[in-house]
């Protein structure tokens, strides 16, 4: 087979689109997560809501990417790298994490409706 | 270069939207025999049975990250010298070197496109000294 195969090319379309509504859930997951992060506007030493927030962000980076959606997967590593001065281990002291991360969500989920 | 022909991948990678594209594409258009783990912890159960020719490893993972799992498979009774290629979006030059100081024989760097893989992993395998 080559690479244009158009039985496979369509079976990948058919994927696209059956990952196309896992956009908004992935996000809708991220902002969950968020607000596990947050309380009143900060860490709250819950590192690994941290983590699982970082993650969720690389994840949908790496998929929204591949899958043909690269809008979404430039906001999604934005945030994903927006979130690293915070991860434990880390020795930077950055100020309010709310003031970086609130936009680069809003910017996501702009990314997001717009590929909906 | 490589005279054995790549039949089977062990993929690990936890995120399944991207597993399933991906073992698409190589059993597609590679027409290789693809084993799909969600976690490094799998893939060690998994190795043994399956014999792969090579390792497609995601990096970030929850558990057992991509590292972290190679090391562990190294440990392995024949997976000590299975060639592993980490897929990462984390590709700047320090960061490839990393991968390959950990035993990587290559680094795919995500995103990918799906009706590229095949080919990309058929080249890696083709530049592997035997």
């Amino acid at each position: 087979m080559t690479d244009f195969d158009p039985e496979t090319r369509r079976q990948i379309e058919e994927l696209r689109e059956l990952f196309r509504p896992h956009l908004a859930e992935r996000l809708r997951e991220i902002e969950a997560a968020w607000e596990s992060v947050r309380p009143g506007g900060n860490l709250g030493g819950d590192p690994d809501s941290l983590r699982r927030l970082h993650r969720l962000a690389h994840s949908l980076s790496g998929a929204a990417g591949t899958f043909g959606y690269p809008e979404v997967g430039t906001a999604a590593r934005a945030l994903e790298r927006g979130l690293e001065p915070w991860l434990p281990g880390k020795a930077a002291e950055p100020p309010e994490i709310t003031g970086v991360v609130v936009p680069l969500l809003a910017l996501l989920a702009q990314a997001t409706a717009a590929a909906a | 270069m490589t005279e054995t022909a790549l039949r089977r991948i062990l993929f690990v990678e936890d995120d399944l939207d991207i597993q399933k594209v991906a073992k698409l594409a190589l059993e597609a258009l590679g027409g290789f025999s693809v084993l799909a783990c969600a976690s490094g912890f799998e893939a060690l159960d998994a190795v043994g049975g399956f014999a792969p020719d090579l390792i497609l490893l995601d990096v970030m993972m929850p558990g057992m990250d991509g590292p972290a799992t190679l090391e562990a498979l190294r440990q392995l009774p024949g997976a000590e010298n299975i060639p592993a290629v980490f897929m990462t979006a984390r590709v700047q030059a320090h960061e490839i070197a990393g991968y390959r100081a950990l035993g990587a024989v290559d680094v795919i760097p995500k995103p990918f496109d799906p009706m590229r893989l095949s080919e990309t992993v058929r080249g890696i395998w083709d530049t592997l000294p035997r």
